[in-house]
């Protein structure tokens, strides 16, 4: 359906957008890519009265290294992440995630701030980045704050975001060099279908390459925001690494998901994808982590 | 409330009064009166929308109008330069890689982007460039053959792919 | 047998393919008239209820609307596809007493722009009670199920002028509840025959529905002119059947109504019938003054126009030990949703599709149509055949495994040949499904990926990703009794020499105007680039049976080459007269004609038009025509699948090779070998693309396509979730044409377009048996349908 009327705001600074957001409150959404807002106003599940247009604020894109970190401005496009030869060397599970992201097309258009803020369970980004150790920064009415990727997400489509706040940039830890992290989706077309399920898991190693410091495993898709695969993580944490532990943490991971059936899959099958997808990715991280 | 705005669209400017909610296509379509530019969806999904901002794809049904401000739109109309096809136009006629045509201005915006980023693209990377371009008529085989006949190497790798 | 011919048989670039790759060529969508105002139609949003009040004044106040309408206005326009004494019209242009789908038409307005015609469609207040609504075939047809259509439809069928039969000509079968129609074939003796049977097979299929998903959604722009005749620009297949119905069911005559040209962009059978947006848009032109415009959204093109029949198949078939099929007894069911749509046809064409393939003496086929208030079904690229072929090829490979043998030397055992003469009558004068069979086993190594004895007990290979090939074999008519029953041709020379093609025919991507135009000027002795052609207006162009019979390259092509025949023989009997000769004496060669031997004595056709202009004040205009079937007097019986249809089947047959991965259950098709008969290839080049189209629809359905509803709502009514291939998905593909002629079509060409896509499903189903031992008997096969038939096998 065609649009519905709104007034529209195009915000030179992100004071004027947090205060925009303050007066309107619900009444306003704001705009980044727009391959989210847009087709859910077509399909009426958002009215918004006020459109808030980020994209004019100087300072919200670009991607940079500083400081033991690697920062995403929450307008980077996911073309722009595919194509950062700095993203493909150090964080390639993001690449991954975000070349998997639809078309050309969307990915040029889509942001990732904006794949964030949607907090759609199966979007691709987030489990990437939550296994990263991605944190988010938050510029409010109040002040700024910045959480951990991992407890923005609250429910199917929502956040942590209080009235007034924007997200305004992803913070990732740089990588060690005995770490290394993957991700990777299932669904029937592989590109342009929602995933069925996605996982990404991230593994740090210890001196020797051979027992696991760190294991971060998140599982999108099979629950009402992407998950931390807790159980499995434990199984590993601490451990050598060994081909029958591999497979327990996978199968922990498939018990540990709340897949449900809807249009685009069964929750059975979600779970055997689970179980299939974790494993994978933890042999391709580890196979990066000793690369 | 109408906002101005200057869209330059294939090299000319257009001046218009739209309202905010107006999509890119649509106004494209209804007050620039170019219709090359089609909707297949009106959601994103299928590519038809295509038009390329500086030079690169977008789904026009997806982009506010008013987004489209002080970039360099360019729509199907705008290819061929002095009557003269684009060598994607042609390749497009000469391996019949054309049906109803309702996806085709789309897909060969989406080709022309990929083939400037990537010269001799593979034919997994011609598919992977094209994969949000639905066509239901051609089976996309004649495609993937007239993409790759615009390969900088004069298509030579077709004959490998084949 | 080959022939050489100038410019036929060449793979010469599409004449309207400038237009199309430069964004000129004009959609439905893309017209727009001075003062067009934008229509909308309010819908049902329940499955079944009686409609109790409509009070529409808040929305003809609403500053900006023109025009509202509801079934008040259309209360006397019933129509449907099929429309006879047995099963007369069930549909309104606007629902009257009930809504019998979500999504069935009530209302209708049109106002200055999209958004307003929204805002009135919402003020609009409908009140409903409730009925109880069923959904399933199966249950519709208990006594206490809800009855869809409790009316009895009376009054004159609209066909009445063109021959349709007053009364029944045969006995009314039994009353069921929800039955739209039945149709029950007998021939031979199948109960003897099965008793003699070495092995009988009974096996049950269910296939999905699926959508047409053409790129250019429905639309219709009408326009009342000061004279009081109705233009329309509709995205159609047939311009002289949907201005006969419009005309008739607006009660005016076929001269008042006439369709303008437009490309259409893509249809593949779901742009065939009328659908109340077309006629909501003229009536609002009507009562408005002003030309109104209707663009489905894709979720209406989805879910409010046609869809696939969800079909279930029961075969049992009596074989030989050699494999020769003795006997076979098909029932099939299928939902055919709120309205009969093409219900009673499909039933019929499902026996249309088997008896051309294999020769089985001993038959009981029985079909039923069942109302179940949910989408319409309609015809969809194939009609039928990809179900049943589905069936019947899936049940033979299960067949030959039991025999031990090859399921392509099965086939070969019982295909058809040329000089058949089939139950109903039609005869075979060519057919290509030895061959077809024969070169699609060589080409796609068949042998060596089966083991030689190409039976399905050679051994599978290990590993998570196996790979195994399967075939199947499928026909398609070339046209079929309808109105408008004939094609015609106009060509006319002009003064420069070169012609100009006319021709009724609707270009909706198959190549028609392409293909009619190498078909006059092979005829003519012409090059395509001195032929124009002007085609699709009902007031320009001459009659034309329409895109929707599979009979463009035989019934249309034909009339075509006999009004090029027409004009060349004007153009010869003038030279004759010029260069004083006997016409015998002539011939033709690239736009000249001479005297035979002598190069001195030679008019350019530019020449013979001038001459004959400035002498005798006559231009030179051919004109043709062909009845679609030559021999039959009246339509076949759908009820009881007898009387001729067509004058040539196309033939085809496929190989397709699959890769399973046996993890997740994803079947992908790597290669499909098709070879088909389609007698004389008018273009290969858009021949090949017609196969390479069906291939990837058929991929599609077989695999990963499916309307998902629940409680009669569709859940993926859009291209994210509705899954067709994207050009990731697209295979391999080998084959080409075998050598063919078909005497009825011009040059030897028959049907090529429409058949292919139904044996890529049982095709890949039997390459799934062949790689991993998994029988999936119902369609889509999904990878939770493979997985799970994995961890049966595992389990024992």
């Amino acid at each position: 359906m065609t649009l519905q009327p709104f007034d529209y705001l195009e915000p030179k600074s992100l004071d004027e957008a947090n205060a925009a957001l303050g007066e309107y409150g619900s009444k306003a959404a704001l705009l980044a890519g727009g391959t989210d807002l847009l087709v859910m106003m077509k399909s009426r599940i958002v009215n918004p009265k006020v459109v808030v247009n980020l994209k004019r604020i100087p300072g919200l894109g670009g991607i940079a290294a500083e400081n033991g970190n690697i920062r995403l401005g929450t307008l980077t496009s996911f073309l722009t992440i595919t194509n950062s030869t700095l993203i493909r060397a150090r964080l390639p599970a993001l690449a991954e995630a975000a070349g998997w992201l639809g078309s050309v097309q969307t990915r040029y258009q889509a942001t990732v701030g904006g794949n964030q803020c949607r907090a759609a369970p199966s979007a691709d980004s987030p489990p990437a980045l939550i296994v990263l150790g991605a944190q988010v920064h938050l510029v409010g009415l109040e002040g700024a704050r910045t959480v951990p990727l991992d407890e923005f997400f609250t429910g199917p489509g929502q956040t942590i975001l209080a009235p007034g706040e924007i997200l305004t940039e992803i913070r990732v830890p740089t990588p060690t060099s005995a770490s290394g992290a993957a991700y990777l989706r299932h669904s029937v077309r592989p590109l342009m279908d929602l995933a069925i399920v996605n996982v990404a898991a991230a593994v740090v190693l210890d001196e020797e390459g051979r027992s696991f410091t760190d294991v971060r495993i998140a599982l999108g898709a099979v629950a009402p925001t992407p998950m931390r695969a807790q159980k499995a993580e434990a199984a590993l944490r601490g451990q050598a690494v060994d081909e029958h532990l591999l497979d327990q943490a996978a199968e922990l991971a498939a018990g540990e998901a709340q897949p449900i059936s809807d249009v685009r899959s069964s929750a059975e099958y979600r779970r055997a994808m689970v179980r299939l997808l974790t494993r994978r990715a933890l042999d391709r991280a580890l196979a990066r982590a000793n690369g | 409330m109408k906002l101005l705005v200057s869209l330059n669209v294939n090299g000319q400017t257009y001046d218009l009064a739209v309202a905010p909610q107006r999509t890119l296509l649509e106004v494209l379509r209804e007050n620039v009166r170019l219709t090359g530019t089609k909707c297949g969806c009106d959601d994103g999904d299928c590519g038809a929308c295509t038009v390329l901002l500086d030079g690169v794809p977008v789904t026009s049904c997806l982009v506010l109008a008013v987004d489209g401000q002080d970039k360099a739109i360019t729509t199907i109309e705008g290819l061929a330069v002095d009557g003269e096809l684009h060598p994607l136009q042609q390749a497009f006629i000469d391996y019949g890689a054309l049906q109803c045509g309702f996806c085709t201005p789309g897909l060969i915006l989406a080709a022309k982007y990929l083939l400037e980023q990537n010269p001799n693209p593979t034919d997994e990377e011609i598919r992977f460039g094209l994969a949000g371009n639905l066509c239901r008529c051609t089976g996309y085989v004649q495609v993937l053959e007239a993409v790759a006949a615009c390969r900088v190497n004069d298509g030579a790798a077709v004959q490998e792919s084949k | 047998m080959t022939q050489e011919f100038k410019v036929v048989g060449k793979p010469l670039p599409r004449v309207d393919g400038y237009s199309k790759v430069t964004g000129q060529a004009e959609f439905t969508v893309d017209v727009d008239l001075p003062g067009m105002l934008h229509g909308k139609i309010l819908r049902s949003p329940h499955p079944h209820a009686r409609i109790l009040n409509i009070n529409t004044c808040a929305a003809e106040s609403l500053p900006g609307v023109k025009a509202v309408i509801t079934g008040r206005d259309t209360a006397d326009m019933r129509y449907a596809f099929v429309d006879t004494p047995r099963y007369p019209a069930d549909e309104y242009p606007l629902a009257q007493d009930k809504v019998r789908y979500i999504g069935d038409e009530l209302a209708a307005v049109a106002a200055v722009d999209l958004e307003t015609a929204q805002q009135a469609l919402d003020l609009i207040q409908v009140e409903y009670e409730i009925l109880p609504a069923v959904f399933d075939p199966f249950e519709a047809m208990h006594p206490d199920a809800p009855t869809v259509h409790d009316t009895q439809y009376e009054g004159r069928s609209i066909w009445e002028e063109w021959g349709a039969q007053k009364t029944r000509r045969s006995e009314a079968h039994e009353t069921v509840n929800n039955v739209s129609g039945r149709t029950v074939i007998t021939y031979g003796e199948p109960d003897e025959a099965f008793a003699s049977a070495y092995h009988v097979r009974e096996d049950h299929f269910e296939t999905s529905s699926t959508a047409h998903c053409a790129l250019e959604p429905h639309a219709a722009v009408a326009h009342v002119d000061p004279n009081g005749q109705l233009h329309m620009w509709l995205s159609t297949m047939g311009i002289y059947y949907k201005r006969y119905v419009i005309a008739k069911v607006l009660k005016m005559s076929t001269s008042q109504v006439r369709l303008h040209k437009v490309y259409v962009g893509g249809a593949f059978g779901g742009k065939m019938d009328v659908f109340p947006y077309e006629f909501c848009s003229a009536i609002l032109a009507r009562k408005s003054g002003r030309p109104v415009k209707i663009e489905l959204t894709r979720e209406e093109t989805f879910t409010t126009t046609r869809i696939r029949f969800p079909t279930y198949i029961d075969i049992k078939t009596g074989v030989t030990r050699e494999g020769k099929i003795l006997a076979q007894h098909i029932r099939t069911v299928v939902n055919n949703g709120a309205f009969m749509g093409t219900g009673p046809v499909v039933i019929f064409l499902f026996h249309g599709w088997t008896a051309p393939v294999y020769s089985v003496r001993n038959m009981r086929y029985e079909g039923v149509s069942v109302w179940t208030n949910t989408p319409v079904g309609g015809p969809q690229r194939g009609h039928g055949a990809p179900q049943i072929r589905f069936a019947i090829d899936s049940q033979l490979d299960m067949i030959a495994e039991d025999l031990g043998i090859d399921p392509a030397e099965m086939m070969l055992k019982n295909v058809r040949r040329i000089g058949d003469v089939l139950p109903n009558g039609d005869v075979l004068n060519s057919c290509g499904l030895t061959d077809c069979i024969a070169q699609a086993v060589d080409v796609s190594g068949w042998k060596k990926k089966r083991g030689e004895s190409g039976s399905n007990r050679a051994e599978r290979s290990n590993g998570t990703k196996r790979r195994g090939v399967g075939i199947s074999t499928t026909t398609m008519i070339s046209g079929a009794p309808y109105y408008p029953f004939a094609s015609a041709g106009i060509v006319k020379l002009d003064d420069d020499g070169s012609a100009t093609l006319i021709s009724g025919v609707v270009e909706m991507g198959q190549g028609a105007e392409t293909t009619l135009a190498m078909v006059a000027a092979e005829e003519l002795g012409i090059s395509l680039t001195d032929i124009r052609i002007v085609a699709g207006d009902t007031e320009q162009t001459p009659v034309d049976m329409g895109s929707f019979l599979s009979g463009g390259a035989l019934v249309t092509g034909d009339a075509v080459r006999l009004a090029a025949a027409d004009a060349k023989k004007q153009l010869l009997e003038i030279a004759s007269e010029r260069l004083d000769t006997l016409v015998e004496e002539l011939e033709i060669n690239d736009g000249t004609v001479c005297v035979r031997g002598r190069p001195d004595r030679c008019m350019t056709f530019g020449e013979v038009v001038r001459y004959s202009i400035k002498e005798n004040g006559q231009p030179i205009i051919g004109r043709g025509s062909r009845k679609i079937l030559t021999a039959a007097e009246h339509y076949p019986s759908l009820a009881k699948g007898t009387g001729r249809w067509t004058d040539a089947y196309g033939f085809n047959a496929q190989v397709a090779e699959v890769e399973v991965d046996t993890e997740t259950g994803q079947v992908t098709l790597v290669r499909a070998t098709t070879f088909h008969d389609c007698g004389q290839p008018l273009n290969p080049q858009i021949v090949d693309g017609q196969v390479y189209g069906c291939v990837s629809t058929g991929q599609g359905q077989a695999l990963t396509e499916e309307l998902i509803f629940e409680n009669g709502r569709v859940l993926n009514s859009t291209f994210a979730d509705y899954r067709l291939p994207t050009i990731l998905e697209t295979p391999e593909s080998a084959g080409e044409a075998v050598d063919s002629y078909e005497p009825a079509g011009p040059f030897g060409a028959k049907e090529v377009g429409e058949g292919v896509i139904a044996q890529t499903l049982a095709a890949i189903a039997n390459a799934v048996y062949n790689a991993v031992g998994v029988r999936i008997t119902s369609l889509p096969i999904t990878p939770e349908k493979v997985l799970a038939g994995l961890e049966e096998q595992r389990n024992g």
